[in-house]
């Protein structure tokens, strides 16, 4: 997966969707994931797109992105539609199986795009209990220093003429565990004498704006029309 | 230069697919299953491997990004033989959920692919305590981690078959290959890593 497009993009960007709080872009997605496992109508799965195929072009999302993001999980999708056929599973349920994984791939996608992932991850965080919100704080701080750290060492390693099989990438990995173990155990430390007890708590306050209201009001018409259509 | 960061491939047993191909009932029991374990091994984790547990998933989820071959790795064996079967659990859920919110993998497949991942790691820190003492802690690692990821490669196809509700004979001679093939990548990856790290923190591969 290509995950510094969508870092990149989500934190430079600067559209209407970006202003819809991640709560409510969160709130509303899980809303369509749950609508589209009750919807058993193909055209009622690809209702439940378009607000997404909306706030993708309303965002001005780049489709190359999107498109290169797809391509593994709609070439998985598509494997298991076309060894379903064969087994005599119906053109309209495999039609189904279509039009929820299309769907559901935009809708994620394109709150991934419009999201910054700090914003996203700690909205999350802050509903998980204590400790795990602690461990996911620290894995959404290793992360980037990780990625650039371990594209450091590859590079360097090629550099150096090494191609980057098996035995160096184990080495890297215990490498750069070892490395980061001890800056990560002094932050904790560090937290922990500034009275930090792993709560979350959200750098601002929700405070619904209008593009909220008209997001989830968006959302909730398509649920509406989705499931009159067929549960 | 070959750009770094490109695309990854499948990985091992962790299902890719799309949200909506699973009934909501299996989306439901897989989140509960996981929710206890995770719970579990959050409730039952000592404060001291909140680092490494942390860490270990940053580490997993950048160590997707780079593409090996036709696969990424999750380093699921590494986890389960580093943190032990309960302290996994939280580890792997936490990557799956990245993974899930940027599209890789389904939002309602986290708690499938939690379980299968997860099952992973038990299953290579049993198999690793079992070997170590006999062959060795790297040969231990390589071993435990191509058996148990071979395993859930077989019990995955099984799975997509079960909930499609079709004859998991097309899975196998399709899915099942590539998973085992990637489990022949990621154990050597597993087995030089448990090797290094024995070599700079003996403590953290006994």
């Amino acid at each position: 997966m290509r995950v510094e497009e969508i870092l990149e993009w989500s934190l430079t960007a600067n559209t209407a969707l970006h202003r819809v709080d991640p709560a409510t872009k969160l709130g509303c997605l899980s809303a369509t994931l749950l609508a589209l496992l009750l919807v058993r109508d193909p055209w009622g799965a690809l209702l439940l797109s378009l607000p997404y195929l909306i706030g993708a072009l309303a965002a001005r999302v780049p489709w190359g992105s999107m498109a290169r993001l797809s391509v593994v999980p709609l070439g998985f999708l598509g494997a298991i539609l076309a060894l379903m056929l064969p087994t005599g599973v119906p053109a309209r349920e495999v039609a189904l199986y279509a039009a929820r994984g299309f769907t559901a791939l935009l809708a994620t996608l394109l709150v991934a795009f419009t999201t910054p992932f700090n914003a996203l991850w700690s909205s999350i965080a802050s509903l998980m209990p204590g400790r795990l919100a602690e461990m996911a704080l620290l894995f959404h701080r290793s992360l980037y220093g990780m990625i650039d750290d371990l594209n450091g060492l590859l590079r360097a390693a090629r550099m150096r003429g090494a191609r980057p099989g098996p035995r160096l990438i184990g080495v890297l990995v215990a490498t750069l565990l070892a490395r980061s173990h001890e800056s990560a155990r002094r932050l904790m430390a560090s937290l922990e004498v500034r009275g930090a007890r792993g709560r979350v708590r959200p750098l601002r306050r929700p405070r619904p704006s209008r593009e909220d209201a008209a997001w989830t009001l968006l959302t909730l018409l398509s649920i509406a029309l989705a499931l009159l259509r067929g549960v | 230069m070959v750009p770094i960061i490109e695309p990854g491939g499948r990985a091992i047993a962790h299902v890719h697919l799309p949200d909506g191909m699973i009934p909501l009932r299996w989306c439901a029991l897989c989140y509960g299953l996981a929710g206890s374990v995770v719970a579990l091994g959050i409730y039952k984790m000592p404060r001291e491997r909140l680092v490494p547990a942390g860490l270990l998933a940053g580490l997993s989820f950048a160590l997707m990004q780079v593409p090996i071959l036709h696969a990424h790795i999750n380093l699921t064996g590494l986890i389960g033989i580093l943190m032990g079967p309960l302290a996994s659990a939280p580890i792997v859920f936490l990557v799956n959920l990245a993974c899930g919110l940027l599209g890789h993998g389904g939002i309602t497949l986290v708690g499938l692919n939690t379980l299968l991942n997860w099952s992973e790691c038990a299953g290579a820190w049993a198999l690793y305590r079992a070997l170590r003492g006999a062959i060795g802690a790297r040969l231990a690692a390589g071993i435990a981690t191509f058996t148990v990821l071979s395993t859930t490669a077989l019990v995955a196809a099984l799975i997509v078959a079960r909930v499609v509700g079709r004859s998991p004979y097309y899975f196998l001679i399709t899915l099942t290959p590539s998973w085992i093939l990637t489990a022949a990548i990621e154990a050597p990856i597993t087995a030089s890593a448990v090797a290094a790290l024995e070599r700079m923190t003996p403590e953290w591969v006994r």
